[in-house]
Order: C-alpha cells, then sequence, then structure tokens
C-alpha cells in the first residue's frame, strides 16, 4: 500500500507554530523548576500551613465549582432556550466578572456583602451571617469569577444541541424533565466537563478577588495562590514549592479529567 | 381506531389549514413540496406544536379540541414516531434506545431491556444491541428506530420521511423492507414524504399539500390520473 504523503502530513507552517506555541507554554515552568530548592521539598511540603493552604484550596474551589454547577448550569439553559427581554443584557452580566480584574470583583463585593455593604449589613444584622474575611467569602468570591466559565461553555453547548431529540423522547413517554435528564444534559455532558474544568481551575488559581474580599488569614482565608504570594517576599525558595505543589495538582487533575471524560467521542462505552 | 384531524395552527408568517381521516390498517402519505407543512402536520399530530383551532380525534380519545380547551400533553397522547434523520439517542446504545420509552413510563432496566429485546428481534436487528447509534447503517438505524417507537405501543404510527437519510442504492430495498413493517403495525399510519415513490409503494391513499392547504386527496390512481396542481402533475408525471 502506498502512502500518499502530500495529503497525510500537515503543513510544516503550522507545524512551527503549534511548536512555537507549546515552547511558549513550557519554558516558564522550565525556570521554575530549575530554581526551585528541591533539597527543601519535604520540610516545605511538611510545614502546617502550607498543608492547610493546600487542603483550604482544595475545599474552596471544589464548592465553588458545585455553586456554579447547580445555579449556572439553569442560567445557561434559560440564556440558550428561553426567549426573554434584556437577555443580552443578562449574559453580559453574567460573564461581566470574567472580563474585570479580579481586584474590581473583590471590591465589588466587598461593597455589597461586607459588613456595612448594601446587603451584609442586613445579612449580618438579620441572620448573623457574616462572609467577609470568612472561608464561606472566599467560596464566594471564587464562584463570583469562576462560574461564567461554566455558564459560557454550557450555553453554547445548549445552543448546538438538536432540540428534536427531546420530542422524540416525549413522544416515547418522557415528560419533559426526564427528557432532560436523559436526554439533553447526557448529551452535552463532554461540554460540562469542560466547564466544570474551567471553573475549577479559574476558582483554585483565584487570588484577585479572595485577597480583597476575604483577607489572607492563614487557615480561614490563605489559599494556596495567596499563600504563595505571601511566601515570595519572605522565602522566595518556600514559593517556589507552593508553585510546584499547585502545578502538580491542577496538571494532574487535568490530565485525569481529560482522559477520563473528554476522550474519543466516539469510543464505544457500556451504560 | 380511526385517527382524524382537523388542523390549523400557524408558524410565523405560515398558516396551516388541512384535514383528513387515516383508518386503522391505512397508510395515508402526506406529499408536498418542501415548506409546505407536511412535518408541521406531524408535530401538530404528536402535540408539539399547538392548534389554533381544531380538533385531533384517536377513536374515543380526544387528544386535543380547541373548542373546549383539551390538550393531552405529548408524553401521553401515545403517537409513535419515526423521525427524519431517526434521532436515535447518540450516547444510548441500540437496546438502550428500544428501552428508553418504556423506561420514561416507569419500566425497571432489566424488564424494559427485556421487551426492548423482543422489539429488535422482530425487526431482525438483536445482533446490534450494543451498537451505538453512529456505528449503524442507514437501513439498520430505520428498524431501530421503528422499534423504538413501536416498543411502547403507540396507537399510531408517523414517519417523516423516513427514507430521505439514505443513499440513492439502498432506498428501493429499505423501502420495501419498510412496507413489510407497516403492514405489520395494526393502526393508522401516516408518512410524510416529497418522494412519489414512497407514496405509491407505502401508501393506499396520498394527501397534497401546498402551501399549508390540501390540494388534492385520493387513491394515488385517482390523483395520477387527475392531477389538480401542476406540481401534482410533475410529481407524477414521470412514468404516469
Amino acid at each position: 500500500m502506498s502512502r500518499r504523503l502530500r495529503s497525510d502530513r500537515p503543513p510544516i507552517g503550522i507545524l512551527v507554530l503549534a511548536g512555537l506555541a507549546v515552547v511558549f507554554f513550557a519554558l516558564p515552568f522550565a525556570g521554575l523548576l530549575w530554581r526551585a530548592p528541591w533539597s527543601d521539598l519535604v520540610d516545605v511540603v511538611r510545614e502546617d500551613a502550607v498543608r492547610r493552604a493546600l487542603w483550604l484550596s482544595i475545599q474552596t474551589s471544589v464548592l465553588a465549582t458545585l455553586v456554579a454547577i447547580v445555579i449556572g448550569v439553569p442560567l445557561a439553559w434559560v440564556l440558550a432556550r428561553v426567549d426573554f427581554p434584556f437577555r443580552n443584557f443578562v449574559r453580559a452580566l453574567a460573564t461581566l466578572s470574567m472580563v474585570l480584574p479580579p481586584v474590581v470583583g473583590g471590591v465589588a463585593l466587598f461593597f455589597s456583602f461586607g459588613r456595612r455593604g448594601l446587603f451584609g449589613q442586613y445579612l449580618y444584622d438579620w441572620f448573623g451571617i457574616r462572609l467577609p474575611f470568612t472561608t464561606a467569602g472566599v467560596v464566594l468570591a471564587q464562584s463570583f469569577v469562576a462560574m461564567p466559565f461554566l455558564v459560557l461553555t454550557v450555553e453554547s453547548a445548549f445552543r448546538q444541541f438538536d432540540v428534536r431529540y427531546e420530542d422524540a423522547a416525549r413522544s416515547l413517554g418522557a415528560r419533559r424533565w426526564y427528557a432532560f435528564r436523559h436526554i439533553t444534559i447526557p448529551s452535552i455532558r463532554p461540554a460540562i466537563i469542560a466547564g466544570v474544568v474551567l471553573a475549577w481551575a479559574r476558582a483554585l488559581g483565584e487570588f484577585g478577588a479572595t485577597i480583597t474580599f476575604a483577607g489572607n488569614l492563614p487557615g480561614t482565608t490563605q489559599t494556596m495562590p495567596l499563600a504563595t504570594y505571601i511566601a515570595l517576599e519572605s522565602d522566595p525558595g518556600a514559593a517556589l514549592i507552593l508553585s510546584i505543589v499547585l502545578i502538580v495538582v491542577s496538571f494532574g487533575v487535568l490530565i485525569g479529567l481529560r482522559d477520563r471524560w473528554l476522550g474519543n467521542p466516539h469510543e464505544v462505552t457500556r451504560s | 381506531m380511526t385517527l382524524s384531524a382537523v388542523i390549523r395552527a400557524t408558524r410565523g408568517n405560515f398558516r396551516l389549514d388541512v384535514s383528513f381521516d387515516v383508518a386503522d390498517g391505512e397508510t395515508l402519505a402526506v406529499l408536498g413540496p418542501n415548506g409546505a407543512g407536511k412535518s408541521t402536520i406531524l408535530r401538530c399530530l404528536l402535540g408539539l406544536v399547538p392548534l389554533d383551532t381544531g380538533r385531533i380525534v384517536l377513536g374515543d380519545h380526544v387528544l386535543e379540541d380547541t373548542t373546549n380547551n383539551l390538550y393531552v400533553e405529548p408524553e401521553n397522547r401515545r403517537v409513535g414516531a419515526v423521525f427524519q434523520d431517526y434521532l436515535l439517542f447518540r450516547h444510548l446504545s441500540v437496546i438502550d434506545n428500544v428501552a428508553f420509552g418504556l423506561r420514561a413510563r416507569g419500566a425497571k432496566k432489566e424488564s424494559a431491556r427485556l421487551t426492548a429485546r423482543a422489539h429488535l428481534e422482530r425487526f431482525e436487528v438483536e445482533h446490534l444491541a450494543d451498537r451505538r447509534p453512529s456505528q449503524l447503517s442507514g437501513g439498520e438505524a430505520q428498524r431501530v428506530a421503528l422499534a423504538r417507537a413501536l416498543a411502547v405501543d403507540p396507537k399510531v404510527l408517523l414517519l417523516d420521511e423516513p427514507l430521505a437519510a439514505l443513499d440513492v442504492t439502498t432506498r428501493r430495498t429499505v423501502r420495501d423492507e419498510l412496507s413489510l413493517f407497516l403492514s405489520a403495525f395494526g393502526g393508522p399510519r401516516l408518512i410524510v414524504t416529497h418522494d412519489p415513490a414512497d407514496a405509491r409503494r407505502l401508501a393506499d391513499r396520498v394527501l397534497i399539500v401546498e402551501h399549508g392547504s390540501v390540494v388534492q386527496h385520493g387513491s394515488i390512481l385517482d390523483v395520477m390520473r387527475d392531477p389538480a396542481t401542476p406540481y401534482v402533475a410533475a410529481l407524477f408525471g414521470d412514468d404516469a
């Protein structure tokens, strides 16, 4: 069998540019790995402060992602499927926090949900709920900046979904809600996973809104990005190691999720 | 059980105004050019497009009647359909596609699969049970779509352009198969198509729709002998 090289081989120009992109992504990490004080690795990771920051980061980013799923997926559906006035306005509002500098988001949260904020004062006076400088505040800040990634990804998938599949399901005896859960959601599952990963990654790396709204209290609001930033001033070696821990966790999750759920869509899997 | 329908519906600027009856064991072909409103008729019968005025009755059961605000939801109509492009659920295996309607009506997984398997056997595709819809040929997908529609025991069977997704070389074979399968379903059958060959092979009567209205209605021979419009004449003109 003869190989038709000309049609099989990707254009060389594209390969070169793509290779450049890979180098661009890889080089910063090379520098980081090169300067890391590997001999201190075990000592730094063993430090209580570091372990608490890592654990807090994992907890808050997962909670923030759950918040984004519970209210973000319904919002995405409404934006995609319901025709209502000011829809573009609502969509812009829902993505605003993605475009703004996170510090601005943190300031906005502070004046709304701070102790003397527009709503925060009533939350405290009426229910005794205090959000700023608490772990709940961290989750709020992370959800605020991370949810747009999920909403945008899932909305686009809902738009591309052929609603005739829902019609077919209903003609077979499925109520709307049953068709939504068993046909619509599984059909857009890759987009939902992708949106969840994006939102979670954004929440894990969140810095500006968190430090502005929730402060930097070790054990309560000091997440990994905050701990890394603080360490950079006092102990640059520790900051490098914290960065590496964050990179390993993120990279592991990205690779794991991709293999597990975003693999070949034509692959045969048994339900 | 006879299906009788008086349908008046609007979609944007488009107005649909048709009425017809289909008896048990009879196949009515709805023929017409693209955009004539053929698929809208099916969507009305399925309850997916509400009627402005009119009435859809199946035997003793009124499915929709605008004079007394009666409307039965699509999931309770027992109107089965084979959709254009078949619309098999891509994330489910063939057997779970056929079991879907039974599961949606509350059947347990195992019993639903058992019934589904029997329907796959009826259409001689039980060996495809574990495949994905993307791995089926057009003819196989059509059989699975029929099995899925009939597994929930509908009282009427609708087919929307059932052969349009096939290439010319297999269309004739699949059409012959379909004719056999249709005769095995005892209720009223309604097939929407733009291909006169489908009507000739599969239908007892034809209803010709143009611009949302019925322009001719009768047996194929009558329609061929005395076409009411230039479109009808052209439709059957080639080998009349």
